[in-house]
């Protein structure tokens, strides 16, 4: 008698197999063109969205873009220098790069249109960057009322917790809306 | 010193990521396999095997008699089943419940255990309820379980394979709306069952008994003497004694138990402080042996291990998690600071031992769509799960150091509220 471990592999059909093949291929394309540039201009994007959120509510903070990192400076309460350099953990480029992942190594599997797909991913990297702007304008603001101090403790133990949970939600959502209509319960 | 923690930091991080890649291969495993199994009458053979049905029941008035009822609707012919429930000196009316259908119907048995014997643990029980079962196989139900009507075909299906020693179903919470305790639970048992164990079992790695809607081969547990009375998680250990004595447990998808999950944080703390405390029993027990076993290939000696291992992943996130931020801020290196913002995210990966993604793909397969929408609330049951695991190793040491025994009843409440 044969071993039920043993799995019967059932013969797909080419056409299936290079579909799914060219599927693949989309959605690295897809993920690299969207993410490569991202990975390029994200601190520099989020330093000047960072500013100028931050100068409307009249904070002095300025952009020093010279270095190979680009790097926020905060004129604190008391008078004194903030230096913040955007290196890619304060930025939250890694929550980022976790869903740019996420996509690529499971929502891509699922059976729903490549098009519905990248519109996830694009959805989610937007997302990302609008969550990382905030994030960093209140821990800027928190530095500014509470010190350097209370900066540290919400930029490095707070946020890279925080970040995780926008991509996971975000995630679960692309997931939600990817399942087909017909079978969805 | 500084290179001490950087070396301990990583390694912590190195066994998460491990977790990880498995958690991974297996949603893609169920993604490629889909929830479909193959068919339990393999090649069109049948397999009847006489069935004894065990239930073991303590102070279960509010919901044995569901159970017993919807026994006696099962297809599976009556000639070959016999229900043996084991009163385990209730103080409430199981007992008088149970023996009002034991008039009724033939096959139905109970036996009463007294107070002196009695109420000593579920492992005790079922020992009392397979000396009195002449069944080829046992079938486990808890008393607040309601299975499908052709469970135990699909259930006893699995035994026409000799290697088959133990044959696990698929848990579903019956009254997952009610609380969001409940809900967290259900999500754990979509992501446990739906993914995690049908990619095991496909895999042909390390299957798990969960210890109720399992049926066991009666040779095996006659080989093994028993359940042993001294495990808190009798399942977990009835697991890798199966492994180790050359049987394979297998998972069967299709065979649906409902069952009434916790649905308060109080329940919640007490069910799992025992599953962390039984399966960190059996860490100790089972981790050389079941490397050592010849029975076994080099995978599911290295998945048995990470199974066993799974209760301390918690307190290993948690524990790389304090460590990395000393590391971050006393020794700061540019490398580390990858390593460190990745943390968070093993953080959804133990949420209660099923990742978020087999969570996710869990519930994409089951065709379900806002369940997933309070996948991000997993990190609460992975910050309770951090208290409990680290409870359950405090608890178990002082116990050992003590030389205390753990066999008692850690009952769960169950209502039993008609959501059928």
């Amino acid at each position: 008698m044969e071993s039920p471990h043993i799995r019967h592999s059932s013969p797909k059909s080419p056409n299936r197999a290079n579909s799914r093949g060219l599927h693949t291929i989309a959605a690295i394309v897809a993920f690299g063109l969207s993410c490569i540039p991202l990975w390029l201009s994200f601190q520099y994007s989020l330093a000047e969205a960072v500013t100028w959120l931050l100068s409307l509510g009249q904070m002095s903070v300025t952009r020093l873009f010279s270095a190979g990192t680009p790097m926020l400076v905060i004129r604190m309460a008391d008078g004194s220098n903030l230096s913040l350099l955007m290196t890619f953990q304060r930025c939250g480029l890694v929550s980022i790069t976790i869903f740019g992942f996420l996509w690529l190594l499971l929502l891509h599997f699922l059976k729903a249109s490549l098009l519905r797909k990248i519109m996830w991913l694009e959805i989610g990297l937007l997302i990302g960057l609008g969550w990382s702007v905030l994030r960093l304008s209140v821990s800027i603001l928190i530095a500014f009322h509470f010190g350097s101090g209370a900066l540290a403790v919400v930029d490095f133990l707070v946020s890279p917790f925080a970040d995780v949970f926008w991509a996971v939600a975000t995630w679960s959502i692309a997931l939600s809306t990817l399942t087909p209509k017909a079978v969805r319960r | 010193m500084f290179l001490v923690l950087h070396f301990i930091c990583l390694f912590f991080v190195a066994v998460l990521s491990m977790y990880m890649v498995r958690h991974y291969i297996f949603s893609l495993t169920a993604l490629n396999s889909g929830s479909v199994q193959p068919q339990y009458a393999l090649h069109g053979l049948s397999c009847r095997p006489s069935v004894s049905i065990l239930i073991p029941a303590r102070n279960e008035e509010a919901v044995v008699g569901r159970l017993l009822h919807r026994i006696t609707q099962l297809t599976y012919p009556k000639e070959k089943l016999e229900v043996i429930l084991i009163d385990d000196a209730s103080t409430d009316s199981t007992g008088e419940i149970a023996d009002q259908f034991a008039k009724a119907y033939n096959f139905i048995k109970v036996v009463h255990r007294s107070t002196d014997v009695g109420g000593n643990g579920k492992a005790g029980a079922l020992n009392e309820g397979a000396r009195h079962a002449k069944g080829e196989v046992l079938l486990l139900f808890d008393a607040d379980y309601y299975p499908q009507v052709d469970i135990i075909e699909k259930l006893a299906g699995y035994f026409v394979d000799p290697e088959v020693g133990v044959v696990q179903g698929r848990i579903v919470v019956l009254n997952e709306p009610e609380t969001l305790v409940s809900r967290l639970v259900a999500l754990e048992r979509i992501g446990g069952y739906g993914v995690d164990q049908l990619a095991r079992d496909r895999r042909g790695l390390v299957t798990q008994c969960g210890g109720t809607v399992c049926g066991i081969r009666r040779s095996l547990l006659d080989h093994l003497c028993g359940w042993d009375e001294k495990m808190l998680t009798e399942d977990t250990d009835l697991t890798f004694l199966a492994y180790e004595a050359g049987f394979k447990v297998r998972y069967a998808h299709e065979a649906e138990c409902y069952e009434e999950a916790v649905d308060t944080w109080r329940s919640y703390w007490k069910q799992r402080h025992r599953w962390a405390k039984g399966h960190m029993q059996c860490f100790f027990k089972h981790a050389v042996p079941f490397i050592k076993s010849r029975n076994l290939g080099l995978w599911e000696r290295i998945d048995g291990l990470l199974v066993l291992g799974t209760y301390f992943v918690p307190i290993l996130v948690a524990l790389s998690w304090l460590l990395g931020a000393v590391v971050f801020f006393m020794y700061p290196v540019d490398w580390f600071s990858a390593i460190w913002t990745v943390i968070p995210l093993f953080a959804y990966n133990a949420g209660n031992f099923a990742s978020f993604f087999e969570v996710g793909v869990g519930i994409y397969l089951d065709h379900r769509v806002r369940a997933s929408w309070i996948i991000p609330v997993l990190l609460l049951g992975f910050t309770l799960s951090v208290l409990i695991c680290s409870r359950a190793l405090i608890d178990l040491t002082v116990s050992k150091i003590k030389g205390r025994k753990e066999h008692n009843w850690a009952k769960t409440v169950h209502a039993g509220e008609d959501c059928i």
